[in-house]
Parts: structure tokens; C-alpha cells; sequence
């Protein structure tokens, strides 16, 4: 039976109408995102979510199809595990230690941060590792009088630049050892050592943008006082809880580890151990979902759709013949593809557009005559980098976004490009430059 | 509380600072020590015996034991009250380990434990945990009994899991009302843990404090926060583990009922 809609009633339903609106949909839900002032994010994607299934643009089956399952499933299943951690007191202990190892000095919270969080984000999705993260260091600079805003950002960026080395970091990562049937050890071997530069090249820019905009000086000048501070904190904990928090945890990350084995989705996994921990936990379920991210999951639904509708009406995939128009040999291709990639993920959301451009390579792999391998790999730094460009370009960052309005600090779309714009540009450069560099010298 | 026996379990090593203790703790209570060692050194055992020497109090040492064999001793002997050392371990480091003293305490019933922290070389301030669901008034007046007979400063304290009762009331009723159930909750758990204290004191007038809060958590807080030397809780107590896990004081786990 054909899918009536109000398109269609109207006469409108043609099949080139559809992709210009879905096009419409989509530049106006983004601009309602960006104009923060006047509109919520959350309404504002849910809104042209809805209106894109609304107007026909996409079926209700197809936007229900349109939302990556296996990330909301991920989300809500590491959003519960991390709310019993929290109930447990288990960052309360990290971020007492953590200001005792800093002794409250912003230079050192920064660095110790974002080299956690890159090495964490490594071997844990981002969005899991931010979930860890933005609590303590949100709790340590609020008690230090710092603003806890750019240190929340920079974290955040770490956290994209240290998911990019590993096959499990990042979901653009993920869908591209899945469709392009890499390994482990292949991330490893050839984006492992390129993201370790990146990384640290990416963390001079941004400490020394902090730096300059004065977040890294002292707000507390009394010795005594900062003493008292970083060894006087109120820790509350429940050691029996805090075990069986991470006890689930390891468990989930080794599976983690072993999802191609088992031939299960992170998100599956994820949900699974979150049910088993509160099952065993024996902890109020109301209080866990009580810390569970239910705006920014709605705010992924809505946004999922609105791209799904870009992809049901074949934008994305003229976007992506496009730019395979463009690519002639696998060297210049790096340049093209990884800062398409990068300024496209940026402003998207990488998944779906990783996703896309993945079938593009798959395609171009089958007729073209030289090695598509350099491209998958720019396709990677470029997806993962650039998703610190907006604060919309990653998972990581709208959870953080979430997680730090909700502790009071709103993060401004603007603050978030001010900070993540320089960073992205010298990190997707250098990253590319590397690769580059790599396949010109040792060939393809 | 009637003690007749005080048995203090050690494994290794004696640890001097908690055997000043049980000896003020057998002296106070006029009953007999037993001490139980396991693999430990002469030198300490003639250290000891010196040690309790020096005191009135009687005492007996029993050594050369497998562990096995000492727990099966301890629950042969029955005394009123065991004494062990709770090694001091960071939170953190508590995640993965159980400590010995831990281990050996769940496999006990129905005796009087002290945990006391390795440092502990005395007892000056008690905090005693009245538990709306569980404590019984036996339990209460065993405990208030032995901190009478120490001469150690106390409190009885419970908590009032507020926010628990606030998040499912507040989704099935308006906020004001909400509030004032919450009130008339809170009001009614200090009504029944004040009429268990003055059932087990038999009308004897004590301070209570009431905090608000989880209270396997709020309690060894509290108890930290404010310099209490030990923490008592009962033995039937939700939970028990994570009182004594969550401690950084010595912890007493005093049974509800007189038992056998």
C-alpha cells in the first residue's frame, strides 16, 4: 500500500520535492540549534524530526529505521552504569585524588584531564568516557572558583582526538572496521601514532588558548585556603556498590572488546550489563533514571530522523558520488576526503555521514584502479577530528553539553566553536599531514 | 551486657594498639580475655603476656591454632564478645579487597564483634546507630549497656532517608503535599526510634541526633566527620556490609536478639 502523506495531498510528493525539503528540514532544524537563544535544542531537533515524518518526507517506519539503535542503546545502557557509579560515590574518591595529585593547580587539573580522557576515550566510546569525566571536573573547579566551561570543552575535545586512535574509540570508527572489515590492530598500526601527535600538538592549542584567555590562573591565592580545599571534601561513598559498579563495568568493556567474537553491538552489550547491575544493585530505579540524559537522547532521536531523511531521499548519497568525482589517486584523496569529511562532521553528525560516505568507498574500492585504503583512513581522522569543530559534531560533545547545563554551566553553541574550531583545524591538518606524509613515503 | 568472655583473634601479629583496648575493654567489664593467635611469633606472645601481666584482669592464651580450627573455637566458645583488627584500607583499594577481619566476621552469628581500625588504641566517643526497620530494643540496650560499663562518651543517631521517600511521593502527589507527607514521615521515624531507645533503656533519657540521608552512607560519614572512635550498628541491620565497608572508624556489630 503507498504511504499517503500530506505532500503528497497536496501535490507536492514528488520525488525532487521531498529532497529539497528534506534539505529545508534540515538547514532550518540546524539553524533553530545554532540560534540557541531563541529555541531549546531538544524541541527544535525533535521538531523537525517529527516534521520531516509529518510532511512524508520519511515514513514512520523509516524514521524509526533512521535512529541508530546500537548509539542509543549504548547511551542509555553506559548512562545507567555511570548513574550508579555516581550514586556509589565512586567520583567523589576519583576527584578527591585527583585534587590531591593536582593540589587544585588549574595547569595540572587541565593536563591530567585531557590526557586521561584522550587515553580513556582510546579504549572506551567517547560519550562513556565523558560520562566519567565532566562530574569530577565540573565538582573540582567549581570548588577551586574556576569556570568550569573551557575545562569541560577541552576535555571534551581530548576525548574526540583520543577515540580516534582504536577501532572501539569513536562510532565513525566502528562503522568503518565493520564496513571496511579492519581489525583492532589495524587502527592500532595506522592511526594509533598519528593520533598520539594530534594529541599532543591539539593539547598545546588548546591550553595555550585557555592560557591566554586567563582559565588557567589560580581563582584561590590563600595557600591555607586551597589546603583546606583539596584535603577538606565531603566523600560519601558505598564501597559495596562502587563494586558492584565496577565490576559491571569491567565486564562490559571487556565484552566491549570482544563485540566482533560475540557478534554483538556495543549497545547491546551496554543495555544488558546496565539491566544485570541494577538487577543486582538492588538500587532504586526511579533514582538511576533519574541521572540518565533523557534530553539528549530525545535530542539524538530528532536529530537521527531529520538526517534520516536526508539519506531516505538521496542526499547523501549524491553528496558522497560527488566527492568520489572529485578523488582521482589515493594520495590526494587523503587531503580531499579527510577535510570533507572533517568540516561535513563537524556540522553533522558523523555517524550517518560516516556511514554514507563507507558505501561510497566500498563502491570506488570495486571500480577504481588504485588502493582505497588511505581514504578509509582519512575518512576516520577526518570523521573523528572533526566532530570537534560544533558542539553538535559528536555524541561526546552534546552529552557533555548536557551533562555540564544540567550542573548549572550551560556551554554557548559559540563558546564551544571558539574553543573547538582552532583546535579542530590544526589537530584535522596535522592528522592528514601525517597520513600524507606516511603513504608518500612508504607508498600505498 | 552481661560479657563473661572477651576473645580477641589474631593472625600474624598482635597489634599492641587494639590489645590496649580489649585490656581496658576486659578491665572495665571485669571478664576474662582469651586470646587467640595464629602464627604468631614468640617474642609477641611473651610481649603480651607481660603486657597483660601488668593488669588484674584474667586472662588465657590460646596459640598454635589453624585458622579453621580458631573460628571453630570462637563459635564453640560463644563469647559475648569477639575483638578483631580491621586493617585501614583507602576506599579505593577497599573496591577490590575484603580484608581478612571482614571475611572472618560474616561467617559469625549471634556475638558481639568489634572491628577495631588498626590504629585504635582507644575508645573515647561511641556513636550508636538506631535503625527505624531493625534495631531491636535488646539491641540498644545491649549496646548503651557497654558503653556505660566503658565510661566513653555517646550518641544514639539515626538518619531519615529523605530524598528516597521525596522522589516517589513527588510523582504521584502535588509538591506541597508531597512535603508534607515527607514531614509527617520523618516525624513519624523519630517517634518510633525514640519509643525502641526508650523501650531498651526502660525510660532512661539519652540525646538522639537525627541526620538526613542514605544511611549506610550518612552514618560512617557522620561518624568520621566527627571524631567518633567507634561506630555500633546491629547485627540484622539492610545492608551491613556497607556500613562497615563505607567506615573509617572501628565498627561494632551488636546482635538484636540475646540468642543461645
Amino acid at each position: 500500500m503507498e504511504h499517503q502523506t500530506i505532500l503528497g495531498m497536496l501535490g507536492l510528493g514528488s520525488k525532487e520535492n521531498l529532497y529539497w525539503i528534506s534539505i529545508l528540514l534540515f538547514v532550518g532544524t540546524y539553524a533553530m540549534i545554532i540560534l540557541e537563544k531563541f529555541f531549546h535544542r531538544v524541541p527544535a531537533a525533535l521538531m523537525g524530526g517529527t516534521l520531516a515524518i509529518f510532511l512524508g518526507v520519511v515514513t514512520p517506519e523509516a524514521a524509526w529505521e533512521s535512529i541508530d539503535h546500537n548509539t542509543m542503546f549504548l547511551l542509555i545502557g553506559m548512562m545507567i552504569i555511570v548513574s550508579v557509579l555516581i550514586e556509589s560515590g565512586f567520583f567523589s574518591i576519583l576527584s578527591s585524588v585527583a585534587l590531591r595529585i593536582t593540589k587544585g593547580d588549574p595547569f595540572k587539573i587541565i593536563l591530567t584531564f585531557t590526557m586521561l580522557t584522550a587515553v580513556l576515550s582510546a579504549f572506551l566510546d567517547n560519550v562513556t568516557t565523558v560520562l566519567f569525566m565532566i562530574p569530577i571536573l565540573i565538582s573540582i573547579t567549581t570548588k577551586l572558583k574556576l569556570k568550569p566551561v573551557p575545562y569541560v570543552i577541552a576535555t571534551v575535545l581530548a576525548s574526540n582526538i583520543g577515540g580516534t586512535a582504536t577501532l572501539i574509540g569513536d562510532p565513525p570508527n566502528i562503522i568503518i572496521g565493520s564496513l571496511g572489515g579492519f581489525t583492532f590492530m589495524d587502527f592500532i598500526v595506522n592511526l594509533a601514532p598519528i593520533v598520539v601527535v594530534t594529541h599532543i600538538i591539539g593539547t598545546v592549542v588548546f591550553i595555550g588558548m585557555m592560557k591566554m584567555q586567563g582559565h588557567l590562573e589560580s581563582k584561590i591565592v590563600d595557600e591555607e585556603e586551597l589546603k583546606r580545599i583539596v584535603e577538606e571534601q565531603k566523600i560519601e561513598y558505598d564501597v559495596v556498590l562502587m563494586r558492584k559498579g565496577l565490576i559491571v563495568f569491567g565486564v562490559t568493556i571487556l565484552l566491549f572488546f570482544l563485540h566482533h567474537i560475540l557478534h554483538l553491538e556495543a549497545g547491546t552489550i551496554a543495555l544488558f550489563m546496565a539491566s544485570i547491575l541494577m538487577l543486582w544493585a538492588k538500587e532504586d530505579p526511579e533514582k538511576i533514571f533519574e541521572r540518565v540524559e533523557w534530553t539528549t537522547l530525545m535530542f539524538f532521536l530528532g536529530l537521527f530522523v531529520v538526517i534520516g531523511g536526508l539519506e531516505h531521499s538521496g542526499v547523501f548519497e549524491d553528496a558522497a558520488h560527488l566527492v568520489a568525482g572529485i578523488i582521482t589517486d589515493p594520495i590526494s584523496g587523503i587531503l580531499v576526503l579527510g577535510s570533507l569529511s572533517a568540516f561535513i562532521s563537524g556540522i553533522v553528525d558523523n555517524i550517518p555521514f560516516t556511514m554514507a560516505m563507507s558505501y561510497v568507498l566500498i563502491d570506488l574500492g570495486k571500480t577504481a584502479t588504485f588502493n582505497v585504503e588511505p581514504l578509509w583512513w582519512a575518512l576516520a581522522l577526518g570523521a573523528c577530528l572533526g566532530g570537534n569543530l560544533t558542539i553538535i559534531g559528536a555524541s561526546a560533545n552534546v552529552v557533555a553539553a548536557g551533562l555540564s547545563e544540567r550542573e548549572g554551566y550551560p556551554i554557548k553553541f559559540f563558546d564551544f566553536v571558539k574553543q573547538g574550531t582552532p583546535v579542530t583545524v590544526v589537530t584535522v591538518i596535522v592528522a592528514l599531514g601525517l597520513l600524507w606524509l606516511k603513504y608518500t613515503i612508504f607508498g600505498v | 551486657m552481661p560479657v563473661n568472655k572477651v576473645i580477641f583473634f589474631q593472625k600474624n601479629h598482635v597489634n599492641f594498639n587494639n590489645l590496649k583496648v580489649v585490656r581496658t575493654i576486659a578491665e572495665k567489664l571485669n571478664k576474662k580475655l582469651v586470646l587467640l593467635l595464629i602464627d604468631v611469633p614468640d617474642d609477641e606472645k611473651s610481649e603480651v603476656s607481660r603486657f597483660l601481666s601488668d593488669s588484674n584482669i584474667e586472662f588465657e592464651l590460646k596459640n598454635q591454632l589453624e585458622f579453621d580450627e580458631a573460628k571453630e573455637h570462637i563459635k564453640q566458645e560463644k563469647p559475648d564478645l569477639l575483638v578483631v583488627t580491621q586493617e585501614k584500607v583507602s576506599p579505593l583499594e577497599h573496591i577490590f579487597r575484603i580484608t581478612s577481619s571482614e571475611k572472618l566476621v560474616k561467617s559469625f552469628e549471634n556475638i558481639d564483634i568489634l572491628m577495631l581500625l588498626e590504629d585504635a588504641d582507644s575508645i573515647n566517643k561511641v556513636l550508636i546507630n538506631v535503625d527505624k526497620e531493625t534495631s531491636t530494643p535488646f539491641y540498644i540496650k545491649s549496646a548503651h549497656l557497654f558503653v556505660k560499663k566503658l565510661g566513653v562518651e555517646f550518641d544514639f543517631i539515626t538518619s531519615f532517608y529523605e530524598s528516597f521517600y521525596e522522589y516517589r511521593l513527588r510523582k504521584t502527589h502535588p509538591d506541597e503535599e508531597a512535603k508534607q507527607l515527607v514531614l509527617d514521615l520523618f516525624k513519624e521515624h523519630v517517634e518510633i526510634v525514640k519509643r525502641k531507645i526508650a523501650e531498651g533503656l526502660e525510660g532512661e533519657k539519652v540525646e538522639l541526633v537525627v541526620i538526613k540521608g542514605d544511611p549506610k552512607k550518612e552514618i560512617p560519614y557522620y561518624a568520621r566527620r566527627r571524631g567518633y572512635d567507634l561506630l555500633i550498628i546491629n547485627e540484622d541491620i539492610d545492608d551491613k556490609e556497607s556500613y562497615i565497608e563505607n567506615s573509617e572508624t572501628s565498627v561494632g556489630i551488636f546482635k538484636d536478639e540475646k540468642g543461645e
